[in-house]
């Protein structure tokens, strides 16, 4: 979201309570989606690109990240690892 | 019963794992705040960023309280919401195809149905959840920046939005059980879904079939504490699209996957 460039100082005094919700939540979004990327195993440039996608788009970026970035292991059906983790799991 | 509810509890830790029981309320809730905010300070933030050309006016409608409520519904969940939960629903059988989970689960003496049932009310109960959050906090922006709407109305509206949620919620299902790749799931679901949704513009007699037009309904609830002509036609006819969907993800299932694995 975009407020505009002439804002006073009181004037996001005003406006805070208001957006203080959307602040707290994005960043447990954006801190769960960090720490789990770095938790996995996975190369360098894969957590470099993530990491910026999670960083630098807002909101939408974390989420991006958990549809898309952890999809990795589970989905694809040629990887030797899934296999026997998943049956393992259960 | 048993096998039904260990498989509930499969599916309830696969959605604390992916995060999904995070992130699915969380979207939600941000667009819920997202529509009475912008609709409450649109004037301020038109101002801010530079204003219009001179000499330029336009009138903002002034909306009621119940109007922002009702296109916080039409406009963020039906949209974006819509998306979402395609979104977080789509590899829910395809993925358990792809990596063999479908066929190891099968070959124990569970039965395709609850194995269907308990992705169907696993996810239900967490959209349910989402959306129950994101509309609550939409209801507390609405109170706070305008005044109070009928909370018996507000319920009853979401009651019926609900119904168009299981509706999507199942059909992703059956599309899931029908394809195997997940985008083209996501690009089929949405692209139908949002044509559903597109249609209930335009006014028609065939639209008391379409079941995205109980989203309509939950607005007229939400607005005027009235339902459209022909409403319970629609729930009828959705809740039968709903059976539908279910049974012929079953017996797609049931024909098709089994005998090749």
């Amino acid at each position: 979201m975009h407020y505009g460039y002439h804002i006073e100082i009181d004037e996001i005094g005003a406006w805070l309570p208001l957006l203080l919700p959307i602040l707290i939540l994005h960043l447990i979004l954006f801190s769960v989606a960090l720490v789990d990327l770095l938790k996995r195993d996975q190369s360098t440039d894969y957590k470099w690109l993530w990491g910026a996608v999670i960083i630098l788009v807002n909101i939408i970026g974390p989420i991006l990240y958990f549809v898309l970035g952890r999809r990795q292991r589970s989905d694809a059906p040629t990887s030797s690892k899934s296999t026997p983790k998943k049956v393992r799991k259960s | 019963m048993n096998r039904f509810t260990v498989l509930l509890q499969k599916e309830w830790l696969d959605a604390k794992r992916s995060y999904k029981l995070l992130w699915l309320p969380v979207v939600f809730m941000f667009l819920g705040i997202l529509q009475p905010l912008s609709s409450f300070y649109l004037p301020d933030i038109l101002k801010m960023a530079g204003g219009l050309p001179d000499g330029m006016t336009i009138t903002l409608p002034e909306l009621t309280a119940s109007e922002v409520l009702a296109s916080a519904l039409t406009d963020q969940f039906d949209q974006l919401g819509l998306i979402v939960i395609v979104m977080a629903t789509m590899g829910i059988i395809a993925s358990d195809k792809n990596n063999g989970m479908l066929a190891f689960i099968l070959t124990r003496n569970t039965t395709l149905v609850e194995y269907l049932l308990s992705k169907l009310v696993g996810h239900a109960v967490m959209i349910a959840g989402s959306i129950f959050l994101g509309f609550l906090t939409a209801v507390f922006y609405t109170f706070y920046l305008y005044q109070a709407v009928s909370v018996a109305r507000i319920a009853a509206g979401l009651g019926v939005y609900y119904i168009w949620c299981l509706f999507m919620l199942t059909f992703v299902i059956a599309i899931g059980a029908l394809l195997s790749r997940t985008p083209a799931i996501a690009l089929l679901s949405i692209f139908v879904l949002i044509f559903l949704k597109t249609i209930t513009l335009l006014e028609g007699g065939f639209q008391i079939l379409n079941p995205a037009h109980l989203s309509n309904q939950a607005v007229s609830i939400i607005t005027s504490g009235n339902v459209l002509p022909h409403f319970f036609i629609t729930m009828t006819v959705s809740v039968l699209l709903i059976v539908f969907c279910l049974i012929f993800a079953t017996s797609y299932l049931s024909r098709k996957e089994l005998p090749s694995m």
